[in-house]
């Protein structure tokens, strides 16, 4: 059998001690609640009639002619409240929290989105809420920072290491161990210490298992390829891990290629090693400090990945393939154009990618894109970009 | 032989300082060694500078970024050990975050470190659980462990640490990360003996250390105590002679304090 919290030889729990009573505590307050109707009942609500589940699955005709090849769908978890797949996630986890008697919630964020779905579950049940996030980051997402105060949550700027995600996530956890008692760590992504990326997983399945029947009513059979970005890896698990054992299902994940100053795909890149609680794929040197990472989407700039992921990618599961800050952001202005959806510049990742795969296939072929968020929140800066590329 | 089997006794608090190794150049930390020693510290805890070191405070933080500006690497430390322990008798432990380590190879960082007078290793992010490998690497080259309990562990997790503790366990005195703290908890009066109970292993307290009254209060019911962060930021707020008068001060009126004053045990057999 597995060693309990590892996928294969990933994952484990790799922090101080004083969390480890607080890790336990989580994993047995998430098996009971995962185990409960009235638990299952109560997040099916929320997501239903406040989140906007389930999703469409859309079939996108004119990019699928245009391309020439596969038939394509989107999952268009974009059209979520919040506008990304996120909410998932933190409603599921902020029920946990109160099934557990706290009502003190921290979380990190990167670019902002978990930030301020973190936030937005918080205001919806009267949880006190505090966001760490890089002083770099929040220079850049200013919108974000605002939209999470708006939400009445707390913004706590972090100013040690690089300044952006993995240092908000130091900083949480710094926060967690100091308050243990009290304090719910709401994490965004399937990393971290057990249980955190299985809890996060099973959160976010919701993709795959809508996916599942949608596809199968309306084409009466399981998809070929399904393609998702892949940052700290969330929205990919959820997607990927009901079709685990549909074996003629291939994974794509899509990491961040970056450019000519770095990247931040870890699986394609990385090596084996220990960030942030788990053993994964990680972006280092040769000394094991961790490397600062690049990619035009902030929600993929993270040196570390899931571990459930490093497992999948050990075993074949799962391909894993870099699209560099230029792919991305044509595939960014090929969806807006060809279907009227401004795709967030991370889903615009996996987006690029089945550019590359669709013509290539037969027109029997069927492609299915988790379209994770929505672009709003990129359009400044991609404004910015193509702009001084015209000129 | 392994120094840190001597280190404890049922007179003395023993008194563990560190300093995150490389943040000055070689010469100086030599010097503040040297100063340590002679102002009555017993054993020396040298950090391995790592990027991300999620159970530190600012101070010690701030200490590895400059060391990694510095390009230190664990090889640097080791050659620093090295200059060390052929100077001076106090043992040596390295203290560092489990990825440097692991990219090392536990295997061979235990060797070298044996080779280079160093006496045991504490891991901050490596949970007994998951450190089968590093006790492995440890105890076939003569080091000894150095596992920590916290204010959150229950008696469950005392039987797990003391398992596999082969130096010392070390107690966190708070809930939170490193740093200087004016008050400690008042449990770790009724925490530290009963660790030592079910354990029978000695137990060194830290985090926050940083005043006399401390030390005064610990060296009746521990057997160790670790100061850090207090004396780094001694070490950056003073510069030259004043900062080495600074620190042997410090360490001297800490060092007067260790001696026991009533007959407890150092640990329950």
């Amino acid at each position: 059998m597995e060693r309990k919290g590892y996928f294969g030889p990933f994952g484990g729990r790799f922090v101080p001690e004083t969390l480890i009573p607080a890790l336990e505590e989580l994993e047995r307050s998430y098996q009971r609640a995962k185990n409960s109707r009235k638990f299952k009942e109560k997040l099916n609500y929320y997501l239903k009639n406040y989140a906007g589940r389930p999703t469409p699955l859309y079939f996108a005709e004119r990019m699928t002619r245009e391309l020439g090849g596969a038939k394509i769908y989107l999952k268009r978890e974009d059209l979520l409240h919040t506008g990304a797949h996120k909410i998932n996630n933190t409603l599921g986890q902020a029920l946990l929290a109160m099934e557990m008697g706290k009502r003190r919630i921290i979380a990190e964020t990167g670019a902002g989105q978990h930030g301020v779905a973190t936030a937005t579950v918080c205001a919806l049940f009267g949880l006190e809420c505090v966001i760490y996030m890089g002083e770099e980051d929040m220079r850049r997402q200013k919108l974000n920072v605002f939209r999470m105060e708006l939400l009445g949550a707390k913004v706590v700027p972090v100013s040690s290491g690089s300044r952006t995600l993995k240092d908000a996530i130091n900083e949480a956890l710094r926060d967690w161990i100091t308050n243990v008692d009290t304090t719910y760590y709401l994490l965004g992504s399937v990393v971290g210490p057990h249980p955190y990326p299985a809890i996060v997983r099973d959160f976010q399945s919701v993709i795959g298992e809508e996916t599942k029947r949608q596809i199968s009513e309306i084409e009466g059979r399981l998809p070929d390829y399904l393609i998702a970005c892949v940052g700290g890896g969330s929205n990919s698990m959820g997607f990927f891990h009901p079709f685990f054992e549909d074996k003629e299902v291939k994974f794509i994940g899509v990491e961040g290629g970056g450019n000519e100053k770095g990247n931040a795909a870890s699986l394609c890149e990385g090596k084996i090693g220990f960030l942030h609680g788990s053993k994964t794929y990680i972006l280092q040197d040769e000394e094991g400090q961790i490397r600062s990472t690049h990619s035009i989407a902030p929600g993929l700039d993270y040196p570390g990945v899931g571990p459930e992921h490093s497992f999948y990618k050990e075993v074949g599961r799962a391909e894993y393939v870099k699209v560099n800050d230029r792919e991305a952001l044509e595939a960014f202005e090929i969806l807006s154009r060809l279907e009227g959806i401004i795709p967030a510049l991370e889903s615009a990742h996996a987006v690029a990618h089945c550019l590359k795969l669709a013509p290539r296939c037969p027109k029997d072929t069927i492609i299915i894109v988790n379209l994770s968020g929505r672009g709003d929140k990129d359009i400044s800066e991609a404004m910015e970009v193509l702009r001084s590329e015209q000129t | 032989m392994n120094k840190l089997d001597a280190l404890f006794s049922d007179d003395k608090l023993a008194l563990i300082f560190y300093l995150t190794g490389g943040e000055f150049p070689l010469e100086e930390t030599l010097k503040i060694v040297e100063i340590l020693v002679e102002s009555g510290a017993d054993c020396l805890e040298l950090g391995v500078p790592f990027s991300d070191p999620l159970a530190d405070g600012a101070t010690i933080q701030e200490a590895m970024q400059i060391a990694l500006k510095r390009d230190t690497s664990l090889r640097d430390i080791l050659e620093l050990a090295k200059e060390i322990s052929k100077r001076f008798q106090m043992p040596l432990l390295l203290m560092g975050y489990y990825n440097p380590f692991y990219q090392y190879g536990l295997s061979r960082l235990c060797q070298e470190a044996k080779e280079r007078g160093v006496d045991g290793l504490i891991v901050p992010d490596l949970p007994p659980e998951e450190a089968e490998e590093l006790i492995e690497s440890v105890r076939e080259n003569d080091l000894r462990t150095v596992f920590l309990l916290a204010p959150t562990s229950d008696e469950k997790r005392y039987k797990i640490v003391g398992g596999v503790t082969t130096g010392f366990i070390y107690y966190v005195s708070v809930k939170g990360i490193t740093g200087e703290r004016e008050e400690l908890p008042k449990d770790i009066e009724e925490k530290v003996p009963r660790i030592k109970e079910v354990t029978g292993k000695p137990v060194a307290v830290g985090f926050g250390i940083s005043k006399t009254s401390h030390i005064r209060w610990l060296r009746d019911f521990a057997d160790g105590a670790v100061v850090g962060s207090a004396l780094l930021g001694l070490l950056r707020k003073y510069e030259g002679e004043t900062r080495f008068k600074v620190v042997r001060d410090f360490v001297s009126s800490l060092s007067k304090e260790t001696i026991k004053t009533i007959g407890l045990k150092g640990f329950v057999e």
